[in-house]
């Protein structure tokens, strides 16, 4: 398992750091504790300076961030643009006394731009969640520049031989947008050396927009995958009544083989999928099969069936259907000759809605029966794929 | 969302003749009352300043609109420091706080939830009138509720209950 601390180590040797992995490995909650760590390190969580949200009328006054650590988090999605990163237009009420009234366009800082002039000579840290659910090229611009931290400035602020000067748009040459205490943002503009993105991808999601090759070449890149640790944690295997820890350990594990041998190891399930609020490990057995029961009924199951869609007789194989007949809250249908003749397909139906919760624990336990069995048959490595950077 | 440091904090803890002015409960009561400490370092207040008829020290601090929802102009909070050979010479009276005429934020209801007697006492004592002053030189005002004072940082909540009315810079 792939701790805070080695991200952060990671950060401040690449830069730019992205971690890659199914859903459930715990991407965001990492990057939250990243941000932590950073803050704590570099600065405190809080400085002594405080201030007013002059749009916020309830909880208005509160401490300003350390500048020493400054962090943003931004989620991109289709609808974010280079306007919401970068720098946009925003309308503004004329205050220059040759009109009155009326509107004007008026430059406006992105969450970058905006981050990068406050942080200066300290240190800032973007967060971006989900960087290929937007046109991560088309958001970036220009920026994709000076993501390499040798096209910056040099760590003592001066500009040295590689670092690459933009000119913003929107922006006049005499024009400057105020952020300010005396931080502004001007035509020119060059990155501070001490800006750090730690951005996540879902890698089952990679089919909503390929990430762009000359950005992925700016990240160092760290794959997470769910192991048997990271799993064996979640569930609380330690607990005194380990029971059905174990068995959700051995499902997510014998499912994650099948789906990486049948669709690949970015489409595994991590270990999120487990309930993270009550470790099962620590319920009595009654309730821990029922718990574990909603989360077949509700969360895993459909996940395979969905992964597994179009693949019907395979899933069968997976869920193991024909050798528990009736018993796992699924059915595979299969047409008969005449059917199939008249291009009839097999389906899965869903039905562990209404399968109670004794029979479906009698059915997950089959799988660590399964994973117990075929771990001669497979090593370790090869079932379970640790975290990995490359 | 607009951010501005702030350098200097007065408050006004919830007190009967607030109340008074704010939810028009006494005819005679329409401004509220800041003792005990010389504000005027904190309004920026010089000698200069007008007198009003009495020879009252008289002046007006602009608080800067707000932006949020429910947004309200800039408004001017007009301000008087009792002249000596009065009784409370030395006061100074923030004038024209009664019910609709307060400021918008302090109004009963949008500022505090009910009135003076109404309230048990943990609750009284976590309502303030505040105006801050930020880096730039202006001001904002608000008022805080007991939700406001649990979020406040624990060095302004300090602040706050050392003693009803004053203020620092911070």
């Amino acid at each position: 398992m792939i701790e805070p601390i080695q991200i952060l180590e990671a950060l401040e040797t690449h830069t730019n750091v992205l971690l890659y992995g199914p859903p459930g490995t715990g991407k965001s909650y990492l990057m939250k504790e990243v941000q932590n760590l950073f803050q704590h390190k570099y600065g405190g969580s809080e400085s002594n300076q405080y201030v007013i949200d002059t749009t916020a009328e309830r909880k208005s006054l509160t401490s300003q961030p350390a500048k020493g650590a400054l962090a943003r988090w931004v989620t991109f999605h289709q609808g974010y643009s280079y306007e919401d990163f970068i720098i946009g237009l925003r309308p503004a009420s004329r205050t220059d006394g040759s009109t009155t009234g009326g509107l004007s366009l008026e430059p406006k800082e992105g969450a970058l731009l905006d981050l990068a002039a406050r942080t200066g000579s300290g240190r800032g840290l973007l967060l971006i969640d989900e960087i290929n659910r937007g046109n991560a090229s088309r958001i970036f611009g220009e920026f994709i520049t000076l993501m390499e931290a040798d096209k910056r400035l040099a760590p003592d602020g001066s500009i040295g031989k590689s670092t690459v000067t933009v000119t913003l748009p929107y922006i006049g040459t005499s024009q400057k947008i105020d952020l300010g205490d005396g931080v502004t943002i001007s035509q020119q503009f060059n990155m501070p050396r001490n800006i750090y993105t730690l951005a996540s991808m879902n890698s089952v999601d990679k089919s909503v927009a390929p990430l762009d090759a000359a950005i992925r070449r700016r990240f160092h890149i760290i794959n997470l995958r769910p192991t048997s640790e990271d799993l064996a944690r979640a569930a609380g295997v330690n607990g005194a009544k380990s029971e059905v820890a174990e068995v959700a350990v051995s499902l997510l594990i014998s499912l994650n083989r099948a789906i990486g041998l049948h669709l690949g190891p970015e489409y595994m399930l991590g270990q999120y999928y487990l309930p993270t609020n009550t470790a099962l490990g620590s319920l009595d057995q009654q309730d821990a099969e029922k718990l574990l029961a909603e989360v077949w009924r509700h969360k895993l199951l459909p996940q395979v069936l969905e992964l597994l869609h179009a693949r019907p007789t395979v899933c069968a194989s997976v869920l193991r259907i024909p050798e528990v007949a009736g018993k796992s809250g699924v059915e595979l249908i299969e047409p008969s000759d005449g059917e199939a003749d008249s291009g009839a397909s097999p389906f899965i139906l869903n039905v562990a809605s209404s399968t109670d919760d004794a029979s479906i624990y009698k059915y997950l336990k089959t799988f660590k029966f399964d994973q117990q069995s075929s771990e001669s048959a497979t090593t370790e490595s090869t079932l379970n794929v640790g975290s990995s950077s490359n | 969302m607009a951010i501005k440091v702030i350098n200097a904090i007065l408050w006004r803890s919830y007190l009967a003749a607030t109340s008074s002015a704010l939810w028009g409960l006494d005819n005679s009561q329409y401004y509220i009352e800041l003792t005990g400490t010389d504000f005027d370092p904190f309004f920026g207040v010089t000698s200069a300043q007008s007198t009003d008829e009495r020879g009252n020290k008289a002046f007006t601090v602009k608080l800067e609109d707000f932006d949020g929802s429910n947004p309200t102009d800039p408004y001017d909070l007009k301000v008087i420091k009792l002249r000596d050979g009065v009784a409370r010479a030395g006061n100074y009276q923030v004038l024209g706080q009664r019910e609709s005429q307060a400021y918008p934020l302090w109004q009963s209801k949008r500022g505090p939830q009910k009135p003076y007697q109404e309230m048990d006492s943990e609750e009284r004592s976590k309502n303030f009138m505040v105006v801050v002053r930020d880096s730039d030189g202006l001001f904002h005002a608000r008022w805080i509720r007991p939700e406001d004072f649990a979020a406040l940082p624990q060095s302004i909540q300090a602040l706050l209950v050392s003693k009803s009315v004053g203020w620092s810079e911070v």
